[in-house]
């Protein structure tokens, strides 16, 4: 009876009830976030393959030689180099054509405006392996495209879309904005949709053109959003991997690969995964930094607000 | 004395919280204690392994069943997991059916779709240990890494226990094909179950039609018939290229994954190794830059893009279809062709064998013994022992009979099946004689430690030698240097002994040839 009454007590602590409440949530942190973290640090410490036939907590010391190994290697900054470029382009591409349709739905009225809008969402609803695969079919050289190209153009006009670096970059490209400005669009839409009238309004009232309305006015109001949707689909995008290894597996060679399918094949491939792991470390705090100065402005201007 | 009371603070929650779930994580993955490992140990040099009875592998098998039943090691139900490709469901799953009903056990299949996948998967079981799978179905050469990884059982006792008859007797196993799918650093660490031996399927009908015949004879002075020698092919493959007509000459693999396919059967052929005893790349020699020029004109000249840019499946389609006048594969190519579901030139398919490269009046043909799955058991199975009958079981002369006939992506490989009816009918008469010549001259992919590493940075370069983007000799010379990294990185010493083994596990002809060149002394 005592002892019950004392459980009772501590229950009704709250301290301890409070922490009691809150150890699943830690525990599960600890487990998939800061434990697994550790682990990958430690692996990018040592020099290890699971084929070299000891435990990983044995393996020998390597220090930082995994970092400065990444840092000299010509596959791994020619990845990394390539990935920044498609996330320019592509996220490019998205951020334009995202904000084209956004003013298009927001300023005009036509029958099946609802519809349509949905159906522009369908693409970034569906599995990056049915893009990649679709879009792998559409640039074959018995695909669509060329089928098309060889119709207007004549036999001469078949175009070898893998065979090529950049073609093959292009249609990966292609790819991801097909499925991903529907994204940019429905963040913007939102966001043009969430705008207070009454400034709008007074510009028209002063004869503001539509452009020095859009200038001055929505633009302004709208970066946060802007942003946001940038930095999200930037992340994301620096991750491409399904599309590149179904579309072209990162070649010829190696002229397509993304860091993601860089870093799949030295940990999962080659076994590396020391050296997979350095790396993904040095993509995490190269991420990190570029984050941070992205969102750095959007901060000072939400303060200042 | 009291103690004074103590508020708990955020920090301290944190580290507490942290200290036992590193302390849980710890226990389950850190330093477990290492399970006792099931395999049988090596006995004396000289003891001699006491024999099971039984007439059939079969009967040996379901005999050594009962004898771990009757020492109390199993028991009536107990559950086995093997883990394949998906691809194989039709040749496994009613084996098992039956296994479980002669023993009383339960194996049970776990399918994986992607073949990439089974590789992380074991490698995962290798760091883990978990026990969740008993055999291994995976490709021939991931032995050597699931090997070094402590991952599978070394069956050699259990081969001299049971005699599973794979390299003797009338049942073999074409050689050499039982012993790279089994051997590695000269211990039987897995059994094959299927044969990936490359077979070139052609379009007969145009071989037989006299005007074609006439225009050879004009051409080259001599018989239009197929071709013996690399040289002579790539004539062949040049007459029929005809693009204006939709039909290429040849698809052969220069794409990412398979690229080395085509330049190993030449290079070979042609008396090259891989590496020498010193395990230093061999690749950049003469044999290998002439055999990579020969394969680059070829594909840049008389082949389709896509057997650049394509995957494995493109000679399944191009050549069905008719848009090549040959092509060569996996034995299932000429399943392919023949089916009139998946082609348009059902009955006008020849097979023939590989060609090779003439030394001193003989003909030494070298065809590539691509990817092949053999089994393996887990050494932290439950009973290893009862996992070995079931693999002998399965892949016995009677049993694996009716399992590889099936349609699956498992292969004929004792030489009496080619002569079983089931598989004339299942593979087509004609073709069967040209696989088992095919196979007895079939050398194994890299099946060193590290195996995916070494064949992935080879295609890799080749490929972009294929693609145009660099030189053969530029390409072999920077998959050379790759080679060496890797080996320096594995450990020498140990990659030496795995391939002065390995080099063993190819055709005596090749081997005869090496010896004359000089490479290798024994």
């Amino acid at each position: 009876m005592q002892r019950r009454m004392r459980w009772i007590q501590w229950l009704n602590d709250e301290r301890w009830m409070g922490q009691l409440l809150i150890l699943p949530m830690q525990l599960l942190i600890w487990f998939v976030l800061i434990i697994p973290m550790l682990i990958v640090i430690y692996l990018s410490l040592v020099s290890w393959q699971p084929i070299m036939g000891v435990d990983w907590w044995q393996a020998p010391f390597a220090g930082l030689r995994n970092y400065a190994q990444a840092l000299q290697d010509q596959r791994f900054l020619t990845a990394l180099g390539r990935t920044i470029g498609l996330v320019l382009v592509a996220v490019g591409m998205e951020f334009l054509l995202g904000l084209a349709l956004a003013i298009f739905f927001h300023q005009q009225e036509f029958p099946g405006k609802r519809l349509f809008a949905s159906i522009i969402l369908y693409p970034m609803m569906l599995p990056w392996v049915v893009v990649g695969l679709c879009f792998y079919l559409l640039f074959l050289d018995k695909g669509p495209v060329n089928y098309i190209l060889i119709s207007l153009f004549g036999p001469g006009a078949s175009v070898q879309w893998y065979q090529n670096p950049v073609l093959a970059l292009m249609t990966i490209a292609l790819a991801d904005v097909w499925q991903w400005t529907p994204f940019m669009f429905l963040v913007i839409y939102s966001g043009l949709g969430a705008l207070p009238p009454e400034p709008i309004e007074a510009a028209m009232t002063l004869g503001a053109s539509r452009w020095q309305i859009f200038r001055y006015i929505v633009f302004p109001m709208l970066k946060p959003v802007l942003m946001i949707a940038l930095i999200i689909r930037a992340l994301e995008a620096f991750k491409i991997f399904d599309l590149v290894y179904i579309m072209t597996g990162g070649g010829p060679g190696t002229s397509t690969e993304s860091l993601s399918l860089y870093l799949y094949r030295t940990g999962f491939v080659y076994g590396q995964l020391s050296y997979a792991a350095a790396m993904a470390l040095l993509i995490l705090i190269l991420v990190a930094v570029i984050a941070r100065l992205a969102v750095r402005p959007l901060e000072a201007e939400l303060e200042a607000r | 004395m009291k103690k004074a009371h103590h508020q708990l603070t955020r920090r301290e929650f944190l580290k507490a919280a942290g200290l036992a779930a590193a302390g849980g994580l710890l226990s389950t993955c850190a330093p477990a204690p290492t399970p006792t490992p099931a395999a049988p140990a090596t006995p004396a040099p000289g003891t001699p392994v006491p024999r099971v009875e039984g007439a059939t592998p079969e009967e040996r098998a379901l005999n050594g069943i009962k004898a771990l039943k009757a020492a109390g090691k199993i028991k009536d139900g107990d559950t086995f997991v093997i883990l394949h490709h998906s691809g194989q469901r039709n040749n496994i799953v009613p084996a098992l059916e039956e296994w479980n009903r002669l023993t009383g056990l339960n194996f049970v299949s776990a399918e994986e779709g992607l073949e990439a996948n089974i590789y992380t998967k074991v490698m995962n079981e290798a760091v883990t240990r978990t026990g969740s799978y008993d055999i291994f179905l995976t490709f021939v050469n991931w032995i050597a890494d699931m090997a070094e990884a402590g991952l599978i059982v070394d069956q050699t006792e259990w081969w001299e226990k049971y005699d599973p008859e794979v390299d003797h007797g009338p049942n073999a196993y074409v050689p050499p094909i039982d012993r790279f799918t089994s051997l590695y650093k000269g211990r039987r660490y897995a059994m094959g179950a299927d044969n990936d031996t490359f077979s070139m399927f052609y379009r007969k009908d145009l071989m037989e039609n006299p005007d074609e015949q006439k225009r050879f004879e004009d051409k080259f002075g001599r018989k239009l018939e197929v071709p013996k020698t690399w040289e002579e092919f790539d004539q062949w493959v040049a007459f029929f290229d005809r693009p204006d007509q939709g039909m290429r000459g040849v698809h052969m693999y220069a794409e990412r994954y398979f690229a080395y396919t085509g330049w190993a059967a030449r290079f070979i052929s042609r008396g090259g190794a891989y590496f020498d005893d010193n395990m230093d790349p061999l690749i950049t020699s003469e044999e290998g830059v002439t055999a990579l020029e020969e394969m680059v004109r070829l594909i840049q000249n008389h082949a389709w893009p896509d057997a650049v840019t394509g995957d494995w499946s493109v000679a399944y389609t191009r050549f069905p279809e008719g848009s090549v006048f040959c092509a060569w594969a996996w034995p299932s190519l000429g399943k392919w062709a023949q089916d009139p579901k998946t082609s348009k030139i059902v009955g006008k398919v020849g097979a023939m064998e590989i060609p090779g490269t003439i030394h001193d009046g003989e003909l030494v043909r070298a065809v590539p013994h691509v990817v092949g799955w053999s089994f393996s058991i887990s050494r932290y199975s439950k009973s290893p022992e009862a996992c070995y009958c079931f693999i002998q079981w399965f892949c016995g002369p009677k049993t694996g009979l009716d399992a590889i006939a099936r349609v699956g992506t498992l292969d004929i490989f004792r030489q009496p099946w080619f002569n079983e009816p089931k598989m004339k009918e299942a593979y087509g008469a004609e073709f069967l004689p040209v696989l088992l010549a095919n196979s007895k001259n079939a050398f194994p992919d890299i099946s060193l430690r590290g195996a995916n590493e070494y064949l992935d940075k080879l295609n890799l370069h080749l490929q972009q030698a294929f693609a145009g983007q660099k030189k053969p000799e530029q390409a072999l010379k920077d998959a050379a240097d790759e080679w060496q990294k890797i080996t320096d990185r594995l450990g020498r010493l140990s990659q030496i002994e795995a391939w002065r083994q390995e080099r063993k596990n190819y055709p005596e002809p090749i081997q005869r040839l090496w010896r004359k060149k000089g490479i290798f002394k024994d």
